[in-house]
């Protein structure tokens, strides 16, 4: 049946669809702090076995090889790209980057933990250390309103000069959780990721210790988009979605010529 | 037997599963690790008739796919996990079904650090599933060696097939089945490559002219048909006229 050639053929625009969705997401998100690019992965679909390699040809020859027709492909994952992002300088005492493996923890209004690696922080009213949306950045920091300076260590402590002062004064601790497999956590938006059962417990620890990366601070992590390779991509996707169609008008001509047989 | 209707309607035949086989071969141009799938045409033989009579039909009729095993182009990812082989080796992978084998080398860590692949089945190492410790970069050397801050602790299990086109067939989920044929062997000569993944080994333009020449094949095999049809309609008005 051309039939099957018509909806294998489908499964591949449905693909390349889904890719070109991907692409366009990645490249809406090129100038995103802290974004890391995803890639979208493909498997072949089942096969319908028509004959099988290895049965018996006659009493005493066997196949050497079956006759196997596959179904098409399917999307099986998206897969984050936790490869550092381009680190660029901005001076601001509070933008942070880590360098290395780990995520900031970030306390949510409905109070559970999310992870992310945008490091750009700023001060609420209050003085205590929240992201662009609000969120506290946990465990929770707070800044005296008359610090005049504001240290943020590779290991991520925390420590103010006071007016008056020559010493500085230890103000909290910055933690960073490591998963171990980041690939399985959930997108929040916002920038912000979420523990799943794919992605295993996290482990919170000192920056710099055990596997964890370092704090820059003063610096951001740009989004780890290549913008040149993601149009590569979607040209590519573009044309395979082009030849899955040309797939489909072939399956239609054959189908046409069949009826022209008795005319 | 009208021979030459059935000849036709054979080759038909054969030619609508060459474009089920190509659609399938082009909805995978950019899955990773696939291998194509080529049909094979055979001609066979009628029975024959008398042994003065020696007539034998010739058709283009099937007899089977074979999957070619060539390789695909390597491309550069920079993801640790994603593993491309260079050779004519396979990753063992275990699922609940028994082994088998994969070139698709994007793999993934589970949550309790087991190296495995996107449908979560586990990766074989030389003593079995692989676990990475946690606490920094996995590193694939070419041999398959994994090491985790220069320290060695499994290696990547790569087996070989002799004929892998008659040993192994095609599951789905970028995993191949053995057809008991062969048994898998130790491979030695392939290199791992770390940081890469290798496409598919379809080439789009070639797919595309052995689909339009198979389309034209049909088109020549529906018109024998057609013409068959129409000698036959003569014959049987003739015939029903002398009546």
């Amino acid at each position: 049946m051309p039939n099957r050639a018509l909806l294998t053929a489908a499964t591949g625009m449905q693909v390349q669809q889904q890719n070109v969705d991907n692409i366009a997401n990645n490249l809406a998100n090129a100038s995103t702090v802290g974004y890391k690019r995803s890639r979208i992965e493909f498997q072949d679909l089942m096969y319908q076995n028509m004959r099988s390699a290895g049965g018996a040809s006659n009493a005493s020859t066997n196949l050497p090889v079956g006759l196997q027709i596959g179904m098409g492909a399917r999307s099986i994952a998206t897969e984050r790209l936790f490869v550092q992002g381009e680190i660029k300088e901005t001076a601001n005492p509070l933008d942070m980057v880590i360098e290395g493996s780990g995520f900031f923890q970030v306390r949510q209004s409905s109070g559970d933990i999310a992870y992310t690696r945008a490091g750009s922080f700023h001060l609420n009213n209050q003085g205590q250390v929240v992201t662009a949306t609000g969120e506290f950045l946990e465990p929770a920091i707070t800044i005296p309103t008359q610090a005049t300076a504001v240290t943020i260590g590779q290991d991520g402590t925390v420590s103010v000069t006071l007016p008056g002062q020559s010493n500085a004064q230890n103000v909290g601790q910055v933690q960073l959780a490591i998963f171990p497999n980041p690939a399985g956590l959930e997108s929040l938006g916002r920038n912000l990721f979420r523990e799943t059962g794919a992605s295993g417990q996290p482990t919170v620890g000192t920056p710099g210790a055990d596997g964890i990366g370092q704090i820059m601070q003063g610096y951001l992590e740009g989004s780890n988009v290549n913008v040149v390779e993601e149009l590569v991509n979607m040209i590519s996707a573009q044309r395979m979605y082009e030849t899955n169609s040309k797939v489909i008008s072939t399956a239609d001509r054959m189908l046409g010529q069949i009826n022209q047989v008795v005319s | 037997m009208n021979y030459g209707l059935y000849t036709s309607f054979l080759g038909m035949r054969a030619r609508q599963r060459t474009l089920e086989a190509q659609a399938n071969n082009i909805a995978n141009a950019l899955t990773a690790g696939f291998k194509a799938e080529r049909l094979v045409y055979q001609t066979f033989e009628s029975e024959q008739k008398a042994d003065s009579d020696k007539q034998s039909l010739v058709a283009g009729a099937l007899a089977g796919s074979g999957i070619d095993f060539s390789q695909g182009s390597i491309s550069q990812t920079g993801r640790p996990l994603d593993v491309a082989i260079e050779g004519e080796a396979f990753l063992q992978i275990q699922t609940p079904q028994g082994p088998r084998y994969t070139r698709a080398g994007n793999l993934s860590l589970d949550r309790n650090g087991q190296l495995v692949t996107k449908n979560g089945d586990l990766v074989v190492g030389e003593r079995g599933p692989i676990t990475v410790p946690g606490e920094g970069e996995l590193s694939i050397g070419q041999d398959g060696t994994l090491a985790v801050k220069g320290q060695a602790f499994d290696r990547l299990k790569l087996v070989r097939f002799n004929n892998p086109a008659s040993a192994l067939i095609k599951e789905g989920d970028s995993l191949f089945m053995e057809t008991g044929n062969e048994k898998p062997l130790e491979d030695v000569n392939s290199k791992v490559v770390q940081g890469s993944l290798e496409n598919s080994n379809i080439n789009s333009i070639s797919e595309m002219v052995a689909m339009i020449n198979n389309n034209r094949e049909f088109e020549s095999l529906q018109k024998s048909v057609s013409l068959m049809m129409n000698d036959l309609g003569r014959k049987i008005a003739g015939e029903i006229g002398k009546i």
